[in-house]
């Protein structure tokens, strides 16, 4: 009940009109950017983060929901019609999704999954809603040792689960840390990493960081590889509804994809491609239709779709209650959190109560506004992808320096931005995933004090860390995560024997 | 990038030798963290080494889906070109006359061929964007150009 009214109080914050219209150039921006190739959310937000120092919080944090929430919703536009999907999350969208548009059906598939989008990310809001408060009684109990043991829990499921070599991903994990700890040790006072730079004193620009890693990376890559902008847009005939046979099949799926998008999505791994796969498979295995899959079955769109924005929705949850970030735009967000000397974590809900139940409130209209942008004006979107990728990328590359450079005015960030351009494009051509090296640059300072700070406590027994129960079964966790694939890989061979 | 990853280990090393050792004694120092963390990336980046040498590190180069189309090195060198005129001439010349060599280097990456189309675009995309960003945010990027005295 307590949640309810605090609930409502956000609403009257989020619906003054100055936070609604930031919420509705978020809800805007994020669609452009979800649907044009080669940006998405965490750039866009990234590229923003220079603004916090003009506009109020609440009014920031709103627009930045709005843009993370759009982006899922511009995404399917772009894998429907095009067969490219922007973000690993729609991956599985395009597989059913641009069969339905070939076979002149992408009207329905549109529409299912703006409507699943709509149903699931308010369903998964309203978990939110009524979850995160509770996961905040438990954080409350937290000491630094949990904290510390919660933050290498989640890093080790962010670099070793997802992603298709663990190797790769604790390398880029580490990497991170590394980068993250540039600048002056706080609690010593010592420069580390800084190469002599009097720059680097103060750490790495995180929005260089990002913004090289994210759009001059991908700019270097996809020049080099020389495909961009050759794929075929597919066209939208007829009306962006469904009919009464889709409603039937869509319903359900919807349903069960908001189910497993909204857990998984909130779990230290995170992220939204388990959760949107799960939910393909599961569809592939109940519908009535077998047939249709692999040609354009509508409950393959529906599920994901419905999947991929509950789990945006559950991706807030560590970030808001715990302060940690389970994928590279919720790093973002918390960078932001930062540069406004705000604190994400348990106390979060009692210190800035007021801006944590506007932003959830927010979700709850942004979910609405990008029903109203997404379906009657599909079109204008579809337009977009018309732009020639030789401007579209020159636009990216001109908007991204322009950031960089005017957040500091510096041109050694510049600098520090290509060179994190150079090291996304090694990574994006070697498969190195890019998330993990974000996530672990915010945190790796904030691990680095709770582990700090645990010593003390335990005057200097590195035991504590798995003396004290739940940071011990944290730990066993993370190891569990680390070594079950060669326990498998190796019952699996004794089982099948020598011979 | 095996080898890229191993100089940048021997990098991080010497930077961690060269922390000084803080003045108060404490359980965890300045360099405990990053010494941790060089030894596990050291072992690491060891292990992808031995990957790339045994042949098995993916490389988008050999993906039949990801693999490069002809003319790779001209379109990368392009851009780096754009990048690079961008650091070179905003001193020079101001942001303005950066961005859009910038812009039309990054097009021609892109394999556009219409010069005077991503000149133009460029500069009425490249005004708007500092105008937008340095008259109505206030965000300061300085004068449009340093050659013309009125912007």
């Amino acid at each position: 009940m307590e949640a309810f009214q605090a609930l409502m109080g956000g609403f009257s914050a989020a619906l003054e009109p100055s936070i609604l219209l930031y919420g509705f150039l978020g809800c805007l921006l994020g669609t452009v950017v979800g649907v044009l190739p080669g940006i998405g959310p965490a750039l866009t937000i990234a590229l923003l983060l220079p603004l916090t120092y003009k506009v109020p919080a609440a009014a920031m944090f709103v627009m930045f929901a709005g843009v993370y929430y759009g982006a899922m919703y511009g995404g399917s536009t772009t894998s429907i019609l095009i067969n490219t999907p922007g973000e690993s999350a729609t991956v599985v969208t395009a597989l059913e999704g641009y069969k339905m548009a070939r076979r002149g059906r992408a009207g329905a598939a549109l529409a299912t999954a703006a409507i699943g989008s709509f149903v699931a990310g308010t369903i998964a809001t309203i978990a939110l809603t009524f979850v995160a408060p509770v996961v905040v009684e438990a954080a409350l109990k937290f000491g630094p040792a949990e904290y510390f043991s919660l933050m290498l829990l989640s890093l080790v499921a962010v670099s070793a689960v997802l992603g298709d070599s663990m190797l790769r991903g604790l390398i880029a994990l580490t990497l991170g840390l590394l980068v993250g700890l540039t600048g002056i040790d706080l609690q010593s006072g010592q420069p580390r990493f800084t190469f002599g730079a009097a720059e680097l004193l103060d750490g790495v620009e995180f929005t260089a960081a990002a913004v090289g890693l994210f759009a001059v990376g991908e700019a270097l890559f996809l020049a080099w590889q020389g495909r961009a902008g050759k794929a075929e847009v597919l066209k939208v005939r007829g009306r962006v509804w469904l009919t009464k046979e889709d409603w039937k099949r869509s319903w359900k799926p919807w349903l069960r994809g908001a189910a497993f998008g909204f857990p998984i999505g909130a779990m230290p791994a995170g992220g939204a491609e388990l959760p949107t796969l799960l939910s393909y498979y599961t569809e592939r295995k109940l519908t009535r239709h077998p047939e249709e899959f692999g040609h354009g079955a509508i409950e393959g769109v529906a599920g994901p779709e419905a999947a991929n924005n509950a789990s945006a929705a559950g991706v807030l949850m560590p970030l808001l209650t715990l302060g940690i970030p389970t994928s590279a735009t919720a790093a973002v967000i918390l960078s932001a959190f930062e540069s406004y000397g705000i604190q994400p974590g348990p106390m979060l809900f009692t210190q800035q109560s007021g801006l944590v139940w506007t932003l959830i409130a927010s979700l709850y209209i942004g979910n609405l506004i990008l029903l109203l942008l997404n379906l009657p004006l599909v079109g204008i979107w579809v337009r977009l992808l018309s732009i020639p990728a030789p401007l579209l990328y020159a636009g990216i590359i001109v908007i991204s320096t322009v950031g960089v450079y005017g957040a500091g005015n510096s041109l050694f960030d510049v600098g520090l931005l290509y060179a994190f351009g150079a090291l996304g494009y090694g990574m994006r051509r070697f498969g190195f995933p890019v998330a993990p090296l974000v996530v672990g640059l915010i945190l790796g300072p904030m691990m680095e004090q709770s582990m700090r700070q645990a010593l003390t406590i335990s005057q200097g027994q590195w035991s504590a860390f798995i003396t004290r129960p739940l940071s011990g079964t944290l730990i066993a966790i993370a190891l569990l995560l680390l070594l079950a694939p060669a326990l498998s890989a190796w019952l699996r061979r004794r089982k099948t024997g020598p011979g | 990038m095996a080898g890229a990853l191993i100089a940048g280990v021997a990098l991080a090393a010497w930077q961690v030798l060269l922390i000084p050792e803080p003045p108060v004694a404490a359980d965890v120092g300045p360099q405990t963290m990053p010494a941790a963390l060089v030894v596990l990336l050291g072992v690491l980046a060891s292990a992808y080494l031995y990957q790339a040498l045994t042949g098995r590190a993916s490389d988008a180069t050999h993906d039949s889906d990801e693999s490069p189309l002809p003319g790779r090195h001209a379109r990368f060198l392009n851009l780096v070109a754009g990048l690079a005129a961008m650091l070179l001439l905003t001193p020079l010349a101001g942001i303005g006359p950066a961005c859009v060599a910038a812009f039309v280097l990054v097009a021609r990456a892109f394999d556009s061929r219409r010069l005077l189309r991503d000149l133009l675009v460029g500069l009425v995309f490249v005004f708007v964007i500092w105008y937008v960003f340095d008259r109505l945010l206030g965000v300061q990027l300085g004068p449009f150009t340093s050659l013309l005295p009125r912007f």
